[in-house]
């Protein structure tokens, strides 16, 4: 599956990045909501998930969730928020806008496996 | 009784300071920083002599063996020269003192910097063990790194020596910072660690954007602790400060609690400066 992982943090984007590639996930990236969306218009209907920080510069992870989920193109597309905003509040609005799952950092390598495996399996019957 | 160490100091400024200090302090001379055991000393003291280089580097080298506790390190010179102070002070010297200067005003100085930091009252600890205990949880989850907290004071007037620190403002019901220093070395390490590849691999650029990521998921994940307390706040973005004897600038007339935490033999700090709105403390 090709994933867009979306993060300011290089570093966060790279521990990501890890842990998918060897799961035999193709990775690309975006550094904000305004560089995703642009990634999407093109790459829309290859793109099967976006990994999705909340707090961004230039445009926020639940900005861009909102915009992704109000695009046709993308209606196929998992998404999964991945933050440190962990308050249960903050995981009800994302999910109430379309986000298929929600993982609070800190997470480990099988943390992030368990929630993918989640948003997988939970995909599938559609 | 305070242990005082002065290293490699002539008679001149031994008995000097003898005198400044009084009966309450214990001096021991020794003739090489390398012999120093920094933590069982409430005070270090370095003679100012004709080799400046040679005393920045041994206050940085002394400053490091420290590992964030604030132990003062006075550099003495005999007699007033034009040596600039800030090259002193940068290196991590907490004062310059002139055997010039009036002793009534040199005696006030050193005892002042002997005066223990204040440690946190009950009441201030829980807002401090959050951030105690999520700091540990943080770097087990994401670095698989056990880390052990050391111990906690506050502190308005000790500057933190680092390379690099992450700082986030914090906005809300409480207001304030939160900052994480390290060396250069554990950052690499505990960043390699949390991206799970080799440490060649980790360049200033990761360095940078991993202490600011840290710094992120400390404040974030203890920030859900607080939900529906006075001690409540928002994330703001992270910033990064690189370069040893950096400062850090926190909101003014706030405590500033220093939390000094172990990794083998290394240590980090986190600096908490939170202060609730509606007065508590």
């Amino acid at each position: 599956m090709l994933i867009l992982v979306v993060d300011d943090s290089m570093v966060a984007r790279n521990i990501l990045k890890n842990v998918l590639e060897p799961m035999g996930h193709e990775v690309i990236e975006a550094s904000n909501g305004r560089e995703a969306l642009k990634i999407l218009e093109k790459l829309a209907k290859e793109v099967g998930c976006v990994l999705l920080d909340w707090n961004m510069p230039v445009m926020n992870g639940f900005e861009t969730l909102q915009a992704i989920r109000s695009d046709k193109d993308c209606g196929h597309i998992l998404i999964l928020m991945v933050s440190t905003e962990s308050e249960d509040e903050f995981i009800e609005r994302a999910i109430a806008a379309g986000a298929n799952g929600y993982l609070a950092k800190p997470f480990s390598a099988e943390e992030l496996k368990a929630k993918m495996a989640d948003i997988l399996k939970a995909a599938k019957p559609r | 009784m305070n242990k005082i160490v002065l290293i490699d100091c002539s008679s001149e400024v031994t008995s000097a300071l003898a005198e400044l200090l009084g009966e309450q302090c214990s001096l021991s001379n020794i003739s090489s920083e390398d012999r120093i055991v920094p933590e069982e000393n409430r005070m270090i003291v370095l003679e100012a002599d004709a080799s400046p280089d040679a005393i920045y580097l041994k206050i940085s080298r002394i400053r490091a063996a420290c590992k964030f506790k604030d132990i003062p390190i006075i550099v003495i010179k005999r007699r007033e020269d034009r040596i600039p102070l800030e090259h002193f002070l940068s290196s991590g010297a907490t004062e310059v003192l002139s055997l010039d200067a009036p002793p009534g005003a040199c005696r006030q100085i050193l005892r002042g910097h002997l005066i223990p930091n204040r440690k946190p009252l009950e009441k201030e600890m829980a807002y401090l063990v959050p951030f105690i205990e999520n700091t540990v949880q943080v770097l087990k989850t994401t670095a698989s790194l056990e880390v052990a907290f050391r111990e906690v004071y506050f502190s308005n007037t000790f500057r933190i020596f680092g390379d690099i620190s992450g700082i986030i403002g914090l906005s809300g019901e409480s207001e304030g910072t939160v900052a994480v220093t390290l060396y250069w070395r554990l950052a690499r390490n505990i960043i390699a660690r949390m991206m799970n590849v080799q440490e060649e691999r980790i360049n200033a650029e990761y360095i940078h954007d991993g202490v600011g990521e840290l710094i992120n998921v400390i404040s974030g994940s203890t920030k859900k602790r607080f939900k529906g307390t006075p001690f409540h706040f928002e994330l703001s973005l992270p910033t990064v400060v690189v370069g040893s004897g950096h400062q850090l600038g926190h909101p003014e007339g706030s405590s500033i609690a220093v939390l000094i935490f172990d990794v083998d033999d290394s240590a980090f700090v986190l600096q908490v400066c939170l202060k609730p709105k509606k007065h508590l403390i």
